[in-house]
Formats: C-alpha cells, sequence, structure tokens
C-alpha cells in the first residue's frame, strides 16, 4: 500500500510537469491550429540551453532558469515570425504545416546532436535531500518541480480568466479573420502565443534535465506525452489539457505498480487510442450535439 | 563492387516500401504513420515462424497473412475516421506494436532481437553475397512492382483517387468508402510484409529499433518528399532519402556526424517543400491538402 501511495505521489509530481507541458502545447493547437510537432524540438533546445548555462557556464540553477524561460520566449516569438507566419499569409493547409513543422523538429534535434554529440548529458550534483510526507517520501527537487508546476499552471489559468488579452486566445481559435476587424493585432498575438508555449515548455525542460539529464533525442517522447494528454483531455479546455496529462501520470505510475515499467507506452497509448475511438472529443470536454457542431 | 549491391538491396526493400505505402497515402489520401509496423509484422514473423521449424514458402506466407490479420485489425478502427484523427490513431497502433515487440520478450526476445535468421535458399543456392541478394530483391520488386502498377491503373485505383478527391460526392455514386480503404489499407500492409522477410533474411538479426515510430516518419517522408500518387514520386523519394547519407560519406563526411547531417538535410528539405511545392518533387497530389 505504501509503495501505492509513494509511487501515486511521483505520478503526481510527473503529471504536475506534464500538464506544463501539454498547457503550452495545447494552447498552440487551440489558437493558431498548429499541430505544433516542433514543441518537441524545442524542449531539446530549452533542455541544452539550460544544461550549457548550469554545468558549462557555472550559472546558479535558479538564474539559469530564469535565463533558460527568457530565451526561450524570445525563440517562441521568433519561431512564429520566421516559421510559421510565412505559412500562415499563404494559407497553407494545416496538414502541410504539420509536416514543415516536424520537419523543424527533425532539424532542430539533429543541430542539437550535430553540436553536442548524440549522448546523454547529466548534471554532477549531490544525491537530492529527501524529505517524509507522512506515508511517502519526496526528494527535494521533486517538491520544487511539484511547486513550481502547480504555481505556472495556477498563475497562467488566472492570467486567462483576467486578462482580456488572453480571451482573444480563444477568439483567434475560433475567428482568425475577425481578430483584425475588431483591431486586434493578430500577428502579436500569435507570436505571444509561440512565446508563452516556449517559455511554458522551458519550464519542464529545466526542471526535468536537472532530473534525470539530456539527451537530443528525447524530444520525440515529452512531444507526445504532451499531444495525447491534449487529445485525452480534450482539445477545447484548459482543464482537460491539465486533467488529461495528470490522468496519464497517474495511469503510468499504476502500470509501474501493478505491470513493469516497461508497459507504459502501451498504456499511454492504449487510452489515447480509446478515447479518439470512444470520445474524439476529449474526456473533460462537455459532449456537444451534432447542430452544435461548426 | 559488393557496396553498390548492398545499396540496391536497401534501395529495392525501401522501394517496395514506398510504392506500397503510395497505394493508401497517395492514392488513398491518408496519411498514415504506422507503415513500419507492418514491415516490422511481416519481418518478425517470418523470422519467428522459420524458428519454429517452418519452410521458408511457409515462413513467408504466414508472416503475410499475420501482417494481413493486424491490418485487418488496425483499419477496421482507424478507417472510421479521416486526416488529423486517422494520424493519430495509425499512429498510437504504431507505438503500440512497438511497445509488443521491445517488451513481449517470451515471444520477441525484445531488445535483444533474433539472431542468426537462415539464409533463404532458391533453386537449390543458397543467397550469400550482396550480388544474389540484389538479383533477390530485383526478383521481388519485379513480383510486387507489376502487381501494384496493375492496381494503381486499374478501377480500383480509381475508385482509390475518386475517393481522395471527394468523399461524399464519391459515395454519392455508390462507393463503399470503408470497404475500398479497408481494402487499400490491408494490400499496403501485405505487400509490406515481403521487404519485411527480405530485411530479416539480409541482415539476419532483426530487434524492434528498426521498426520504430522513426521508421514510420521516414517512409512518409519518403512520399512527401518525392511525391505521391503515381509511379515516379516513390522511386524519386527513395533515391534521395537512401542515397543521401552515402553521398555525404563521399564527400568525406564522418558516419557519425554523417547520420546527423543527413536528418538536417531532410528535415529542412521537409520545411521547403511544403512552403514551396507541397505535392512533392515528382508527385500529382497534395497529401496535405486537407
Amino acid at each position: 500500500m505504501n509503495l501505492l501511495l509513494q509511487l501515486l505521489a511521483n505520478g503526481l509530481v510527473n503529471g504536475t510537469l506534464f500538464a506544463v507541458l501539454a498547457v503550452g502545447f495545447g494552447l498552440v493547437w487551440r489558437t493558431t491550429n498548429v499541430f505544433h510537432v516542433a514543441y518537441g524540438g524545442l524542449y531539446v533546445g530549452c533542455a541544452y540551453c539550460f544544461h550549457i548555462l548550469v554545468a558549462r557556464l557555472g550559472t546558479p540553477v535558479w538564474c539559469g532558469l530564469l535565463l533558460t524561460v527568457a530565451l526561450a520566449g524570445l525563440a517562441g516569438a521568433l519561431i512564429e515570425i520566421g516559421f510559421y507566419r510565412p505559412f500562415y499569409r499563404k494559407q497553407t493547409s494545416a496538414g502541410a504545416v504539420l509536416i514543415a513543422s516536424l520537419g523543424l523538429f527533425v532539424t532542430l534535434e539533429n543541430m542539437i546532436a550535430l553540436g553536442f554529440g548524440n549522448e546523454l548529458q547529466t548534471l554532477t550534483r549531490a544525491t537530492a535531500p529527501a524529505l517524509q510526507l507522512g506515508l511517502v517520501m519526496l526528494t527535494q527537487l521533486q517538491i520544487v518541480q511539484f511547486v513550481a508546476g502547480v504555481s505556472v499552471i495556477g498563475v497562467f489559468w488566472l492570467l486567462v480568466r483576467r486578462i482580456p488579452i488572453f480571451k482573444a486566445f480563444w477568439a483567434i481559435g475560433d475567428q482568425p479573420e475577425l481578430i483584425s476587424a475588431l483591431g486586434l493585432p493578430l500577428f502579436r498575438l500569435r507570436a505571444l502565443v509561440f512565446a508563452i508555449s516556449t517559455i511554458l515548455v522551458a519550464v519542464p525542460a529545466a526542471l526535468i534535465t536537472l532530473d534525470l539529464g539530456a539527451d537530443p533525442h528525447m524530444g520525440m517522447s515529452y512531444l507526445l506525452v504532451a499531444a495525447v494528454s491534449v487529445l485525452v483531455g480534450g482539445r477545447d479546455s484548459y482543464c482537460g489539457w491539465v486533467g488529461g496529462a495528470v490522468l496519464l501520470a497517474l495511469l503510468q505510475s499504476l502500470v509501474v505498480w501493478k505491470f513493469s515499467a516497461r508497459w507504459i507506452d502501451l498504456v499511454t497509448f492504449g487510452l489515447l487510442v480509446q478515447i479518439l475511438i470512444f470520445r474524439p472529443n476529449g474526456l473533460f470536454v462537455r459532449q456537444r450535439r451534432v447542430e452544435e457542431a461548426t | 563492387m559488393s557496396y553498390v549491391f548492398h545499396l540496391s538491396v536497401i534501395l529495392g526493400i525501401y522501394l517496395a516500401l514506398s510504392y506500397s505505402l503510395n497505394l493508401t497515402m497517395g492514392f488513398g489520401g491518408l496519411l498514415s504513420f504506422c507503415h513500419a509496423a507492418f514491415y516490422g509484422t511481416g519481418a518478425y514473423g517470418y523470422a519467428l515462424l522459420l524458428q519454429t521449424g517452418a519452410s521458408q514458402a511457409g515462413a513467408l506466407a504466414g508472416a503475410i497473412g499475420i501482417t494481413t490479420i493486424l491490418a485487418l485489425l488496425i483499419g477496421v478502427v482507424s478507417l472510421r475516421f479521416r486526416g488529423d484523427i486517422f494520424l493519430f490513431i495509425t499512429l498510437g497502433f504504431q507505438m503500440i506494436v512497438s511497445v509488443v515487440l521491445y517488451n513481449w520478450v517470451e515471444l520477441t526476445n525484445g531488445p535483444y532481437g533474433i539472431a542468426s535468421i537462415p539464409r533463404p535458399e532458391l533453386f537449390g543456392v543458397t543467397m550469400r553475397t550482396p550480388l544474389q541478394y540484389a538479383i533477390l530483391t530485383a526478383a521481388m520488386l519485379a513480383l510486387l512492382l507489376p502487381l501494384l502498377f496493375r492496381l494503381y491503373r486499374s478501377p480500383f485505383g480509381l475508385l482509390l483517387k475518386a475517393l481522395r478527391e471527394d468523399e461524399v460526392a464519391a459515395k454519392s455514386l455508390g462507393i463503399n468508402a470503408h470497404a475500398i480503404f479497408l481494402q487499400a489499407f490491408i494490400i499496403a500492409a501485405a505487400i509490406a510484409a515481403f521487404p519485411g522477410a527480405l530485411y530479416a533474411s539480409y541482415v539476419t538479426y532483426i530487434d524492434p529499433t528498426s521498426f520504430t515510430l522513426k521508421e514510420s516518419i521516414f517512409l512518409a517522408a519518403i512520399l512527401l518528399l518525392g511525391g505521391a500518387g503515381n509511379r515516379k514520386g516513390p522511386l524519386v523519394g527513395a533515391i534521395i532519402m537512401v542515397l543521401l547519407p552515402e553521398a555525404l560519406r563521399f564527400l568525406g563526411m564522418p558516419d557519425a556526424i554523417a547520420h546527423n547531417m543527413r536528418e538536417v538535410i531532410y528535415g529542412l528539405m521537409l520545411i521547403f517543400l511544403m512552403y514551396f511545392r507541397p505535392k512533392g518533387i515528382a508527385g500529382e497530389f497534395r497529401m496535405t491538402q486537407r
């Protein structure tokens, strides 16, 4: 029983980080209709940026994290301006943008591999002190990860609810043509969306690198985690993205408890297939009537 | 010289794979990410059946049978959807097949793979040298490609094209979309089992890393780069994708870098093609129009 509780606690910690990843991914997908495959490449980029700052340049961890987040925001805006905007101006189909984004992902991943080698880079550090919280034991790093994840999700949720400009994000997803008619700067909003999304990927990328290290080929698995969370939770709901991610992480913990860590992917993608077949709108989205669908 | 024969074997395997995928992706217009799963099932089915003492012909037939059944199961479920959802479901099935190959150790020997797969024997000659394999590959292509080209031109191929261009209009003419797409999906998968078996017998060792999502994306990229929906596209794509790393090697690039460099070049090519020419270099159809 204690083992189950421990694994559920670990799952919850992973779940908050997955949730941040899912929010960054879902935000881009919902607002700009771009299936942002390059998100996985940006994850790797942020992880390496953080690793270089901390391991090679000797920046303190906090400083490294803040710098990575700042650079990530810049990189996100640049990717929208230099990469996705030409496709949008040309009115390319969503499928072509997906493939182009895949191309960007492959390019980023392999440029990083060319620059820093294909092998795993770890941050050497002493074993983190563990704290006993009731029945479960968490390392200091896990607590930092949990607090950071929850606060990012909470702050972002508050922003979405309280600041009008964020409401425009949802509007972009529904009617991009109307945005300019309403006098809102469509392209600046799009750049902002990508900047925020990349900031959101930078936080878990840095925190996971601190724990597990970074290698150039890990981007795809985190991209899949984010995409599966969003698809499972439902594309149209912020709470769905978070719920999907937490559900996924807890389910993975249960698999580790009941079977073995080897079968994690089977359950993840089994869940994805089940959801797509039986509830293609996602678990946490109110089912619409047929007449409501656009 | 044996280097050239080796390259032609690999090229032949990818030609068979991309021409079979062309049936669903090019003619049917269904962007799918699970072709490597069928390729892998063919390879594993062949190797495992040989281990149980089946004859070569029996093992090949069995591998095709297993792949067909798998394609039927995946196809029935995933072909209820089109576009993005179809893409994600096939991606999910590809991951599931990879996990099973990797972790069902009792059956597939997991990450250790299957070693010492016996060489094929044809007309009393055991295939050993790259030249013999090149001839075997050419024989396989001579068997499969005319069949596929006939399908491309047949009423069946035209039905697929009609469904690709306008599914609703095609259905209104009485075409059973689900049945036609399912048949194409199964035929493409069954044909992918041939190069799978050939690959297994050629390298005599297979492990799950050859049949991952990356491989599926690679196969889709061959068609996206070369173009799909005709006979030229897959040829152009396969030549570029298979021979590019070799060309880089001739430029004096070390192997370790050449692999990453090839990926960078193919990533950039995907980006530029999607912007300037979304139907691929020699394609006739924009696979990504929806």
